[in-house]
């Protein structure tokens, strides 16, 4: 493996060891993310080959997982680079059956392409040299193969074919490909461009926070210095009580897929907040990865050079200090070699009034008004809660008095009975009630054991139950029988008893990880 | 009276350059390449032809750079020609070599950029030298020769490697402090002195406003970095300008005394902030 230092030899070899394993498909994604330990202070062209070895691996493997789709997808919607082109378009085969939403990544691939043409060596640690099993290959014919691969989904597609076929500008291999691809294409495909990603990859890529919280970092570090020069602190910033859509770019950034069509995009995203009339309402923000080398005339020039109108509410921003607290606050993607990003993921947010998170755009392309959707959406959301709030807080203190527990239940019917309120049911009256009290109770249960997996206060609670029924219904409580019903409300209490206990050592911990739970999952 | 002629293409003189140009089109060697797409197929065979001539390599990647500018045909063979390009960075003819790192780097090839630095870090196995390696690298931001250009900067007796240095450095935030002490130090060369100057207008404005008000008022520096100090001026802040009275009063000083040049910058810096 010559022309690579030491650390990406052991990286190499660490994914050859780590493909051969049963969880290689969980371990690899791990590998994805440009916040591993990995890549830090990692050059960009070293990031560049350990992410195309990561690809290539992935793609070696059975079926690619869904979370693993949206970053191969990533490397043909913002393609910059040869190796990582090649080995994402051939990764993208490993996914069990094409999806038409694949399309869209795929023909912006072909376009660009034959502008990254050269020789890639697939199967070789950086994808350059000859070694025996490796494939030479090249951006162009790895992703016409995957075309090839979508079959009569690739009909979108036939337009950029034909003109490539009708120019011939394309090596005589590739040409014969095509021509194979048109002529499978049947004639009644529809030609129009694209379905959406199925929902099972689109929540990796887009996701509105279920419940928008304060994070715990400390923002109070973080000074900030917008296009002007105009210092200010986070909260001024964002806790303006306005949303906000904000954008994470640095001006070196030399992928014109990423930071350029970025803050390209924020200016459409101001035009379409201008046209709806919610310019004063909802504030634009791009922020820079690069605080250093963006001094707020560097900023101030590029985001005029891509159209965007700049002003109070619409501001470009760099952080003066904090910008680690920054970071952590959104989770950004990005890495960096010495004082130079090396690596970033396309990150879009929108924020509440209060500077909290409410939805994520990342990785992939996102479009303009889906983002101008969703931020007028919140606006409309805070204004209608500002009105709201007192009626909530009425409804808040009138739930107070709702009776919550088995004791509280206890209580209240202690005193309307007291009260004479509750007069005394007939018995067969009294036994529908229990029978229906118990049912309530087993099927409860039996729900949270469907999500948590039996452990014993199901046991305990499922015993009592059976215990009650019994001494109820089969041989009622007598003169001669003894009130084993005692026994089953006992047994039931055991359940409440370590069902709390268990919650309150998880809640200690501060983390609940149930099965299925989707809180984990962006 | 005089009759006004209009001269066509053909009567009018040829500019020195088109002469040039024409004169060298007459030593071209001939490389008899056929006509059509076999063209550009026969130019690689020559190019990767070691035994050939140096002339006709040259001639052959002459013609096949030209042929870049003419996307469709060339699509066909974009990455064989990468690919030649790549077999010259180690071809015997330095010429050769040079050339080919040079296009190979402006397309930010990642093969050139890791045998340059490889080069960088073990001499014994360079292709070119650190001067000429860090010139290519340069081209690529991101090309991770940051810290490899700082060590070089502040080790090279070589002049012209610690000037390409200082250029990789120009766009590196992490090297302001080794750019500002460059800059401040008197025993550095004038011209390792100016183009650190010019890397700290972009890196760090505010510390070169500093450095220049005290370089003019400095009279044992040379007129030369003193007008470099004055050209900073001139981009710097009228109000700081203003504050500064012994800044003030030297530039009014320089307005009627000292070389043609240094009038002609005082007087312009007195107009911008109107002092």
């Amino acid at each position: 493996m010559p022309l690579v230092d030491e650390h990406e030899q052991r990286f190499a070899a660490e994914v050859d060891r780590v493909v051969q394993l049963s969880d290689a498909a969980e371990l690899l994604l791990t590998l994805c993310d440009e916040r591993h330990a990995a890549y830090v202070d990692r050059s960009a062209p070293a990031i560049t080959r350990m992410r195309g070895w990561v690809l290539e691996a992935l793609g070696r493997r059975p079926f690619l997982a869904d979370a693993a789709i949206p970053y191969v997808l990533e490397e043909l919607e913002a393609p910059s680079h040869p190796y990582l082109l090649a080995a994402a378009a051939r990764c993208l085969r490993a996914v069990r059956t094409p999806h038409a939403s694949f399309a869209v990544a795929l023909a912006h691939a072909f376009r660009v392409a034959p502008s990254l043409e050269a020789p890639v060596t697939l199967g070789l640690y950086g994808g350059f040299g000859d070694a025996p099993g490796a494939s030479n290959t090249s951006p162009v014919r790895e992703v016409v193969a995957t075309i090839a691969w979508l079959g009569p989904l690739a009909a979108p597609l036939a337009e950029d074919i034909h003109d490539t076929l009708r120019s011939g500008a394309a090596a005589p291999d590739v040409l014969l490909a095509l021509e194979q691809v048109l002529a499978a294409l049947p004639p009644d495909a529809p030609r129009e461009c694209c379905a959406e990603l199925p929902k099972s990859i689109a929540r990796f890529v887009h996701w509105q926070a279920a419940t928008r919280r304060d994070v715990d970092v400390a923002l109070d570090k973080v000074r900030l210095e917008d296009h002007r020069g105009n210092s200010s602190s986070f909260r001024t910033q964002f806790r303006t009580g306005q949303p906000t859509i904000v954008a994470f770019f640095y001006t070196r950034c030399d992928n014109p897929f990423k930071c350029t069509l970025t803050v390209a995009k924020l200016g459409q995203v101001q035009r379409l907040l201008h046209a709806r009339g919610l310019g004063e309402s909802i504030r634009t923000m791009g922020i820079t990865y690069d605080p250093e080398f963006d001094t707020p005339a560097q900023l101030s020039r590029y985001g005029v050079d891509r159209g965007l109108q700049l002003n109070a509410q619409h501001v470009l921003i760099r952080a003066t200090a904090g910008f680690e607290e920054l970071k952590q606050y959104f989770a950004l993607g990005v890495s960096f070699f010495e004082s130079l990003v090396s690596r970033h993921r396309i990150e879009v947010f929108v924020l509440d009034g209060k500077g909290r998170i409410a939805a994520t755009f990342h990785r992939l392309n996102w479009r303009e008004e889906q983002v101008v959707d969703r931020a007028a959406a919140l606006a409309e959301g805070e204004k209608a809660g500002t009105v709201a709030s007192p009626m909530a807080s009425l409804a808040g203190l009138a739930a107070l008095a709702v009776p919550k527990c088995p004791l509280c239940w206890a209580t209240y019917a202690s005193v309307l009975g007291f009260s004479g309120a509750l007069t005394f049911p007939a018995p067969w009256a009294l036994r529908v009630l229990a029978f229906t009290f118990l049912l309530v109770y087993v099927t409860g249960m039996l729900w949270r054991a469907r999500r948590t997996g039996l452990r014993l206060e199901h046991a305990f609670a499922v015993g009592g139950c059976a215990v009650a029924m019994f001494n109820t219904f089969v041989v009622p409580a007598g003169v001669d029988t003894p009130p084993v019903v005692w026994v089953g409300a006992a047994l039931m209490a055991c359940a409440s008893v370590v069902g709390v206990a268990r919650r309150g050592k998880a809640s200690a911990s501060g983390v609940v990880i149930e099965r299925g739970d989707s809180r984990l999952v962006p | 009276m005089r009759k006004h002629t209009r001269r066509t293409t053909a009567t009018r003189p040829k500019p020195r350059r088109a002469r040039a140009a024409a004169s060298a089109d007459a030593k071209r060697p001939e490389l008899a390449l056929q006509a059509g797409d076999k063209a550009l197929s026969q130019a690689l065979a020559i190019l990767g032809d070691t035994e050939d001539t140096l002339p006709r390599r040259m001639e052959a990647l002459r013609v096949l750079q030209a042929a870049t500018f003419a996307e469709n045909q060339f699509d066909a063979i974009r990455a064989d020609y990468t690919a030649a390009l790549r077999k010259l960075v180690h071809d015997p003819q330095p010429q050769l070599r040079q050339r080919a790192l040079g296009l190979l780097s402006r397309g930010r090839d990642d093969y050139a950029q890791a045998t340059l630095l490889e080069g960088l870090r073990h001499p014994d196995r360079a292709v070119v030298g650190p001067g000429d390696a860090l010139s290519y690298l340069s081209y690529n931001a991101h090309a991770g020769v940051q810290s490899v250009a700082r060590s070089l900067f502040k080790e090279s007796k070589d002049h012209v490697v610690r000037e390409q240095a200082l250029r990789v450095m120009a766009s590196d935030p992490a090297s302001r402090g080794v750019i500002r002490a460059a800059l401040a130090d008197k025993k550095e060369p004038v011209s390792i002195r100016q183009m650190s100057a010019a890397a700290l207008h972009a890196l760090d404005p505010q510390a070169l406003q500093d450095w220049a008000g005290k370089a003019v008022l400095d009279k044992t520096e040379p007129d030369d970095i003193v007008a470099t100090g004055l050209t900073a001026i001139q981009f710097g802040d009228a109000a700081r300008m203003s504050d500064d009275a012994a800044l003030r009063k030297r530039i009014g000083e320089m307005r009627t005394k000292g070389s043609g040049r240094m009038k002609r910058l005082a007087k312009s810096i007195s107009a911008k902030h109107k002092l």
